[in-house]
């Protein structure tokens, strides 16, 4: 078996399987490093994303390993062996698993490699996601594994991974119970803990689902039957328990970690490795707020403001939104998008409640002079609207954003216009 | 002269096989992409974008076997044009295909509708049509399937010209630089093809065959 084992591992399909793999995670990890930088939970939850990708991969590579006999003609050779037929078959399946599972594991060990660089928090289930992926690469080369031995048709490779391209993509659209069951799943879970009981059941329904695919390729009902069983068993519980998308905040993950110096900026610990690069963007924002009445006083990580949040919302907090932030090397994308943030204190949501008669182009016009004096004259949709303010003495300056404050709380438009005017 | 011989090409290269795939998958295209135009909390007609990269990636797949015949060398020993007929058989594909499909899309045809479904069209074949000139008709689908399965979720979030160049068959129909690129695989794929037709099986390996 293991001599059999190294000749397909070194002349059947398992080489191109590593090879595909390792190209299309690469690739995947190259288009989105801001779902994962910097971030093990991240990582772990974008593995479970490319899934959808790498399990048809999988799927093709299986199917044309175990569609070999056929295409060769040696369907009755490999017959007259004295060899069991399933050893060559499990042989098979178990080169182009191992193969794409280490093609997979050197493209995501590359990115996990710049992810241990900067990681603030290693706690939560990530590897526990991680490893129901690679069970799910393996359920989906025996799910090839079955469809090569027993499809007669010269693309049933390819068929067959569309066909579960196409599967897990409904899987992904369909918001009902049984799509639980798919691994591949959107990755919106970086701050939850997913339930320990899911995480057993998927992988024993994927383990359950490997052996009984192969077990049907093979013509083995009574291990059929009994694999059967175990993934029905597996699968009521997955499908009919509750589910895990409101699962709770991981407590260690959000936990607040905040500048010691300076304005206050706080990250959740998840995101704590970007946190001298926001400091470096929201300080001197903030330090140009400080003191004026009804102004934010700091900056805090959007992720802690849902319901159950550790942090209540209120007026002296802007909230940063830090889930497509970081780079591969895991540092700040985009502070553009950050500084954007800071555009909810200028009160552009008075403007737009105003409607017909109520609306005046000069209240616009008094949010573009605050948001550009607030953004040191930076905002790049407001460009120079503050010029004429910012001539004005300091003092002046903080009183008139202290009223535009006041006036855009109340929404009070009569106010508004008259410090458009003002300057 | 030229019917029969057509209509025995056609037989020859399982064409009936398929029309029935092909037919197949435009009822499939159809129900899949009015369901999820249906679907409101999805986005509407733009939530297609999986049927206009998957449909007709699947009915390039199936049209790789007809792409080569039973025996190329015999065939090619006999006195046809074979530049002309390699042509008229992908463009005629070309042309089944892409009826088929956009007919399945002419709700919001602009909004990853028939326009879409067509170009992908293009490109795909394109991409098959070339891939059998350098891999032969039994590994044609590999580069097609390999790139429709990554670029669907590799295509970056921003758009712009060069992405809209390799990440043609995820772009709105209103990308002209999308139909640059299927256009231009397609041109390039038919040309390669016309010119060499399915490449012939390699010589036997020097090295025993494993099983």
């Amino acid at each position: 078996m293991r001599r059999a084992l190294w000749v397909e591992l070194r002349r059947g399909t398992a080489p191109y399987a590593a090879l595909a793999m390792f190209g299309a995670g690469v690739w995947v990890l190259a288009a989105h490093p801001d779902d994962w930088g910097g971030r093990w939970v991240g990582l772990a939850d974008y593995l479970r994303v490319s899934l959808l990708v790498l399990c048809p991969l999988m799927v093709c590579a299986g199917a044309w390993q175990a569609g070999r006999e056929r295409r060769r003609d040696i369907g009755e050779l490999i017959a007259a062996t004295p060899r069991p037929g399933w050893h060559s078959l499990v042989a098979a399946w178990l080169a182009v698993t191992l193969a794409g599972v280490a093609g997979t594991a050197v493209a995501f060990g590359g990115a996990a490699v710049l992810v241990a660089r900067v990681a603030t928090y290693a706690g939560g289930d990530w590897w526990q996601r991680a490893a129901v992926g690679v069970l799910a690469l393996a359920a989906a080369s025996a799910g090839g594994v079955l469809v090569g031995r027993r499809v007669p048709l010269r693309v049933a490779a390819p068929i067959a991974g569309l066909a579960t391209y196409l599967g897990l993509a409904i899987l992904t659209y369909w918001n009902a119970a049984p799509a639980r069951l798919s691994p591949a799943y959107d990755g919106r879970r970086m701050y939850s803990l997913v339930p320990e009981w899911v995480i057993e059941w998927q992988a024993t329904w994927l383990v359950a689902l490997t052996v009984l695919l192969l077990a049907v390729a093979v013509r083995r009902w009574r291990v059929a039957l009994l694999a059967g069983g175990v993934a029905v068993a597996a699968a009521v519980p997955i499908s009919t328990g509750p589910s895990w998308n409101r699962a709770p905040a991981d407590p260690a993950a959000v936990e607040l970690v905040c500048t010691s110096s300076g304005p206050e900026v706080c990250l959740t610990r998840v995101n704590a490795f970007l946190l001298g690069e926001v400091a470096a963007v929201a300080q001197p924002i903030l330090a140009r707020l400080d003191g004026i009445p009804g102004a934010p006083r700091r900056a805090v990580d959007h992720t802690v403001r849902p319901a159950g949040a550790s942090v209540a919302e209120d007026a002296d907090t802007v909230w940063l939104y830090l889930d497509f932030q970081a780079t591969a090397l895991g540092g700040l994308a985009n502070a553009e998008d950050l500084r954007t943030a800071f555009r909810q204190e200028t009160g552009w949501g008075c403007a737009y409640r105003l409607q017909g008669d109520e609306f005046d182009q000069r209240i616009h016009q008094a949010d573009n002079m605050a948001t550009d004096w607030l953004l040191d004259g930076s905002g790049f949709w407001a460009e120079g609207a503050s010029a004429g303010l910012r001539e004005l003495p300091p003092s002046a300056q903080r009183a008139w954003f202290a009223d535009y404050l006041d006036a855009v709380g109340r929404c009070d438009v009569p106010a508004l216009v008259r410090l458009a005017e003002q300057p | 002269m030229t019917g029969r011989l057509l209509r025995l090409h056609l037989r020859a290269r399982g064409a009936s096989a398929f029309v029935a795939g092909a037919s197949a998958i435009a009822l499939l295209a159809w129900a899949g992409g009015t369901w999820l135009a249906a679907q409101p909390h999805l986005g509407g007609p733009a939530a297609r974008l999986p049927v206009v990269v998957l449909a007709p990636l699947l009915a390039a797949v199936l049209l790789g076997p007809t792409l080569a015949g039973a025996d190329e060398e015999l065939e090619r020993g006999t006195p046809l044009r074979w530049p002309a007929w390699r042509v008229g058989h992908v463009l005629l594909a070309v042309l089944a295909v892409a009826t088929a499909l956009a007919l399945t899309g002419l709700r919001a045809p602009e909004t990853f509708g028939a326009q879409a479904l067509a170009r992908n069209t293009l490109g795909w074949i394109g991409l098959v049509a070339g891939a059998t000139a350098l891999l032969g008709a039994r590994l044609a689908w590999l580069p097609a399937f390999g790139y429709g399965c990554v670029v669907y979720l590799a295509a970056p979030r921003d758009a712009g010209v060069f992405v809209a160049l390799w990440a043609w068959p995820v772009q709105p129909a209103t990308a002209a630089a999308s139909w640059l690129a299927a256009g231009g695989v397609l041109a390039l794929g038919l040309a390669g093809y016309a010119y060499r037709g399915s490449a012939v099986g390699h010589r036997l390996p020097s090295r025993p065959v494993t099983i």
